[in-house]
């Protein structure tokens, strides 16, 4: 996208606050609440105006290092601000709370896109996250409905983002070695190949639900009849299921990568490794797998993010993670609670994107796969 | 020495190669040439077992290829192809040296012998570092060709190698890989589908079609003695102009002059054919200086030595 039209898309983003719900007051948890914007507040305009102004270009470099300061703040401001509305109203401020309305989603947005016009974009609209999350920790905004179901639930809430965690690399490491082990097989069998796509495509076509429903019962009936197993944790609910189901899903990324990976090996090189007098294990070792090792890492990462979100599912099952907190907020239909849980899971998600993508790059100039591409 | 007799090789039911006889001298270049599908890099391939073969044996040095382990005879054939295949996450000198390093050659022994290889085929030696997108294509062949000789193998196999390259590179490479062989004095089997290289670097050619070898005979013999009508068509007319491209000016035998006012700037190492071509734009006789001496070159020096070459043919 030009400069030109990402700088007019944040300023249209930042006039919502001129007329869209910053947020919602509640006198309680659960009761709706009642709607605020940028009028009820005495000052705020001036920062929105500030916000407009600042979709301008500049060319003074003064003036450009105040506005991006200003911008990497600003999302922190304006839901800090926010919280000044229940000041205005009588209320118990144990369970008063604000919830974040429309318009300061989007300008927060708008925050984002704009920052990605400047130098180094990327890294500036990560350090804009990280004051909002540091503020948030600290404690910054206590009359956030958001805030205030992390004090309720802080213990909770690290629990269930380590086992949400734990569940999706232990089931990812799961379908490592199987995944890619199946792929390479597909490259060497052309007649297996169809076999193990059909199996592994299998498990991604039929939904994740109806995969944990299904296997609740024969897993239930092991667990049942043989007491040992139930010890170990063979039972229809719980950790097992979820790992299964998940390991089952991580097999389809990681093994179609693989099997790209080894296939487009140029056959030029892979002959001449051959002619050199080279024996199969040789090849594979020094050549093959090296230079196949980048894009085994990008099925990895794909099944890493699915995986982060996928493991939602388990709050189902009693699996734990992040997931146990979103279906709860559903079913007590508090919205704080469902961004809660579901907001971790999304900044996961992005984070290790980001994290693993970068290596893969690192590691695919290093193996000079990259040039090609280019 | 390696001999192949009664080779056949099919491809489902097509017939790539038919009951073809060939005996490669040690030291000498074998050119094969023909029209693309003729069998001419199936039959290379069947050397070091890239592709094996229906019928027929092969014998290396009086044994059979097939009583060696592969592995074995692959290290002792070296082997260029078109797209030179360096290893892309390498960099030159592992490339040049991943066989020397599963024979586990020791550091400075391997060092050395790299060294040796790029100074052979003129490549700089802070060229070691490089990974093979660095490098233009002429440099990634001639790396291809240090790689393919890294163990000083009697045998190389070349097929295509220069194929890719642009005219005025290819005719660079082309001339060092001459100059190379004649130090080196490998066995060599060529295969090429480009006349002027194969006048250019054989001893002998092999002319292919349809799977069988036509006719095989030195550059200079095929100027006459064309057993074929295919063989006439593939070579086209102007094919004795090319085989001088195959000598110098050297070559000739030219006594120095004395006090002559040089008109050209060529040497005793430019080939026959730009020599004639010059004879033919400028008023004879050229006169050139190499080194301190002086010589003049006219048409009938090359007539005499065309004829001269004929001759020696025939015989």
């Amino acid at each position: 996208m030009k400069d030109g039209i990402r700088r007019g898309l944040s300023l249209i983003l930042f006039s919502t606050l001129l007329f869209l719900p910053m947020g919602f007051f509640k006198v309680n948890r659960v009761l709706n609440g009642s709607v605020f914007s940028l009028w009820d507040f005495d000052f705020v305009w001036f920062l929105v105006l500030c916000a407009m102004f600042s979709t301008f270009r500049v060319h003074n470099r003064f003036i450009s290092l105040i506005r991006t300061l200003f911008l990497m703040v600003l999302p922190s401001i304006l839901i800090y601000v926010s919280q000044g509305y229940l000041i205005t109203e009588s209320f118990d401020p144990n369970v008063a709370r604000i919830s974040l309305g429309p318009s300061i989603y989007l300008a927060i947005v708008g925050t984002w896109v704009l920052l990605s016009t400047e130098e180094k974009g990327t890294f500036k609209i990560v350090a804009s996250l990280l004051v909002l999350l540091a503020l948030f920790g600290f404690g910054a905004f206590p009359m956030l409905g958001f805030y205030k179901e992390y004090i309720n639930r802080q213990t909770t809430f690290f629990l269930e983002l380590q086992r949400h965690l734990s569940l999706a690399v232990s089931s990812l490491l799961f379908a490592l070695v199987p995944g890619i082990y199946l792929g390479y097989q597909s490259t060497r069998h052309p007649r297996l190949r169809e076999w193990i796509m059909g199996f592994v495509n299998g498990f991604q076509v039929a939904p994740t639900l109806s995969m944990l429903a299904l296997l609740m019962i024969p897993l239930a009936s092991l667990g049942q009849s043989f007491p040992f197993l139930r010890a170990w944790g063979v039972k229809g609910v719980g950790f097992l299921p979820a790992f299964i189901v998940l390991s089952l899903y991580a097999l389809l990324p990681i093994t179609s990568n693989t099997y790209t990976a080894f296939k487009q090996l140029d056959p030029a090189v892979m002959d001449s490794a051959k002619a050199l007098g080279l024996s199969s294990k040789q090849i594979f070792r020094k050549v093959s797998f090296p230079l196949a090792l980048p894009f085994i890492i990008t099925g990895i990462r794909i099944a890493f993010i699915q995986n982060i979100g996928n493991t939602i599912l388990a709050g189902l099952v009693g699996g734990g993670g992040m997931g146990s907190l979103i279906f709860l907020g559903l079913a007590q239909s508090a919205t704080d609670l469902i961004l809660f849980g579901s907001l971790p899971v999304v900044l996961m998600a992005l984070g290790f994107e980001v994290i693993l993508e970068f290596t893969e790059l690192r590691l695919k100039k290093k193996m000079g796969v990259l040039y090609d591409q280019a | 020495m390696i001999k192949l007799s009664q080779i056949r090789k099919l491809y489902d039911t097509q017939e790539a190669l038919r009951n073809v006889d060939l005996q490669i001298e040690d030291g000498e270049c074998v050119v094969l040439i023909g029209p693309s599908g003729c069998g001419k890099s199936s039959l290379l391939k069947s050397i070091n077992r890239m592709i094996d073969i229906d019928a027929g044996t092969i014998t290396f040095f009086n044994q059979d290829i097939q009583s060696l382990p592969v592995e074995q005879l692959r290290r002792k054939i070296g082997y260029c192809i078109q797209g030179v295949g360096l290893f892309p996450h390498m960099n030159v000198k592992e490339n040049i040296a991943i066989l020397l390093r599963i024979l586990k050659w020791k550091e400075e022994d391997m060092d050395r012998r790299v060294d040796e290889l790029l100074v052979m085929s003129e490549l700089p030696l802070s060229y070691k570092t490089k990974k093979p997108h660095e490098l233009s294509g002429g440099e990634a062949q001639r790396v291809g060709v240090c790689r393919a000789l890294a163990t000083d193998p009697p045998v190389l196999l070349m097929d295509e190698p220069f194929g890719a390259l642009d005219p005025m590179t290819r005719e660079k490479i082309q001339i060092a890989f001459r100059d190379i062989q004649q130090k080196l004095h490998k066995t060599v089997v060529f295969v090429t589908h480009d006349i002027e290289e194969a006048i250019l670097l054989g001893d002998r050619i092999a002319l292919m079609n349809e799977g069988q070898i036509v006719q095989l005979s030195t550059p200079e013999a095929l100027i006459k003695d064309q057993k074929e009508n295919f063989t006439k068509s593939f070579i086209g007319q102007d094919y004795p102009l090319m085989v001088l491209k195959r000598y110098r000016v050297r070559d000739l035998g030219l006594k120095p002059h004395s006090n002559e006012t040089v008109t050209h700037a060529i040497d005793l190492n430019t080939n026959l054919k730009e020599a004639l071509a010059l004879c033919i734009k400028q008023s004879e006789p050229v006169v050139f200086k190499d080194g301190q001496e002086t010589y003049q070159l006219k048409y009938s020096d090359i007539f005499t030595f065309i004829r001269g070459m004929q001759d020696e043919a025939a015989h």
